[in-house]
């Protein structure tokens, strides 16, 4: 069982973006991970180091609703997963969370600008010129700019991985799930991009969890820290950042 | 041991008739399912949707009308020439102009134009989607918030249908041309003639053959290869297989539809 600590009761419901009860997901007849449970209130980090890789993983997928958890029960920014059955509003959750895992790609035949602009011309009907003028600050901080008329398999593997954070990032999702980003950008712009993202946490604009691996890496950007040993989550409250998980 | 042998058989035949009725009524659902989601999603990412839709209109439209074209002209040349030759013979040349409407505006331009964008086209949708699926894409789609059927779907049904018709219609045009200058060429028949008689002896019939026949095929390839593409989610070797049934099943509808609306209209 979790065990929880520094909890921040008297937060409001709605301010809760992503809360977990006694989560559990299979893979081959074994569990990845159960009896997880956690909630991530808005203006909060949190940090997941997991003894295996799919772990991570696997909980952010569940928490992304691209799965279903085999045991316990998730609920989003207030509803929970038969609030979001219906295909359309289950798409609409999707476009409000930022997810990158380590198999996440750019979609191949579209170019950089466009896989950006894409969310944005959907599902908020700009045009491309529109939406360019809108994401060129985010896209110029992260040096992707220049990049933007080349095709995903022209983009060194750095800048390929920094323009699927900086996607996530242009729709302003109120919730991020970023897998190890560290292992995907380098010390200097994993620093850029958690500092963007507390930046907008503490603005109280998103909610964000992270995994890496060892877990002293993302602890300075994190409110608490969830430690998945032996298949089962263990809930701790960072030393740095003493708002602990909303009860 | 005959009886065995017959009741295995019977049992094979059965089972095989299953699974092709089962694939063809998956195929009819996922068709029904991109009706909805086209009603469902109706106005979502219209500039997006149409930029695809042009885009899909371009690259089995526009960059087929060459091939269209050149076996267009030959099968009109040839036909044309063909037809005289066997009518002069039994004194009729007279119904040369109903003979070749009937042949290559009912029959050859909708099934050539079919085969042309089935190799072409339909290859190219199955692959796409397919890489598509299995690498991630999609799902890297719905977290962008857009529908993949939407999205994926609509713009290269329409695309591909609207493409056909066109193609099919051109198709008839550049045969008969090319028709009606070989026989100017080789044959003492007077054009003007054959223009007019070419001109009188096409029906109202023939134009909705032509437009039927152009709809669903055009509408059949779209789906049956988009299908097949959403179908390859275990691993990447699993495309290429895929792709080829996709245009083999993609051929047998057509013929079969050829000949459903052949008796139709005859």
């Amino acid at each position: 069982m979790p065990e929880r600590s520094g909890t921040d009761g008297d937060k409001p419901e709605s301010e809760v973006v992503l809360s977990c009860q006694g989560l559990g997901v299979m893979e081959k007849g074994r569990h990845l991970f159960r009896d997880v449970s956690f909630s991530l209130g808005l203006g909060q980090g949190g940090l997941v180091w997991a003894d295996h890789h799919r772990v991570a993983r696997a909980l952010f997928q569940v928490c992304a609703g691209l799965g279903r958890p085999d045991s316990g029960s998730l609920r989003w920014f207030g509803g929970d997963a038969a609030a979001y059955g219906e295909e359309k509003r289950a798409l609409a959750l999707k476009g409000r969370i930022g997810l990158v895992h380590r198999e996440t790609r750019l979609i191949s035949n579209l170019t950089v600008l466009e896989n950006m602009t894409l969310s944005l011309e959907y599902n908020l009907g700009l045009t491309i010129g529109q939406a360019e003028e809108r994401i060129q600050p985010i896209m110029d901080c992260f040096d992707l700019f220049r990049d933007r008329r080349l095709r995903p398999e022209e983009l060194s593997y750095e800048k390929l991985r920094m323009a699927l954070y900086v996607r996530e990032l242009v729709k302003h999702p109120p919730l991020f799930l970023f897998e190890m980003p560290l292992m995907d950008l380098g010390p200097k712009r994993h620093a850029l991009l958690l500092e963007e993202i507390r930046g907008r946490a503490d603005r109280r604009e998103c909610a964000f969890l992270i995994s890496a691996v060892p877990p002293e890496v993302g602890r300075e950007w994190v409110d608490w820290t969830i430690i998945m040993e032996e298949r089962s989550g263990r809930m701790e409250t960072s030393e740095k950042r003493p708002d602990g998980p909303i009860g | 041991m005959p009886r065995a042998y017959l009741s295995n058989l019977s049992g094979m035949t059965g089972r095989w008739l299953l699974a092709k009725a089962n694939h063809i009524l998956d195929t009819v659902a996922f068709f029904w399912v991109c009706l909805k989601v086209m009603v469902r999603f109706h106005g979502h990412g219209r500039r997006l949707t149409s930029r695809i839709l042009v885009q899909q209109i371009y690259y089995t439209g526009v960059q087929s009308l060459d091939l269209v074209s050149l076996f267009a002209v030959l099968t009109g040349a040839i036909l044309f020439m063909q037809g005289y030759e066997f009518l002069a013979k039994i004194g009729s040349t007279n119904a040369l102009a109903r003979l070749v409407i009937v042949v290559i505006g009912r029959e050859i331009a909708p099934m050539l134009t079919a085969i042309i964008v089935i190799f072409r086209s339909g290859s190219a949708i199955t692959m796409e989607i397919g890489y598509m699926n299995v690498l991630g894409e999609i799902e890297g789609l719905e977290m962008q918030g857009v529908s993949p059927y939407h999205y994926l779907c609509i713009p290269r049904l329409f695309g591909v249908m609207v493409s056909v018709i066109c193609l099919v219609i051109w198709f008839d045009l550049a045969a008969i041309a090319a028709g009606v200058v070989t026989t100017w060429i080789f044959t003492d028949l007077t054009v003007s003639n054959l223009i007019y008689e070419l001109v009188t002896s096409i029906r109202g019939a023939d134009f909705l053959v032509v437009l039927a026949k152009g709809l669903f095929f055009g509408v059949t390839i779209p789906v049956v290869c988009l299908y097949h593409g959403f179908m390859a989610h275990d691993s990447i070797t699993r495309v290429p297989p895929l792709t080829s049934r996709a245009l083999v099943n993609c051929l047998l509808y057509v013929v079969f539809l050829n000949v459903i609306l052949t008796v139709a209209y005859a």
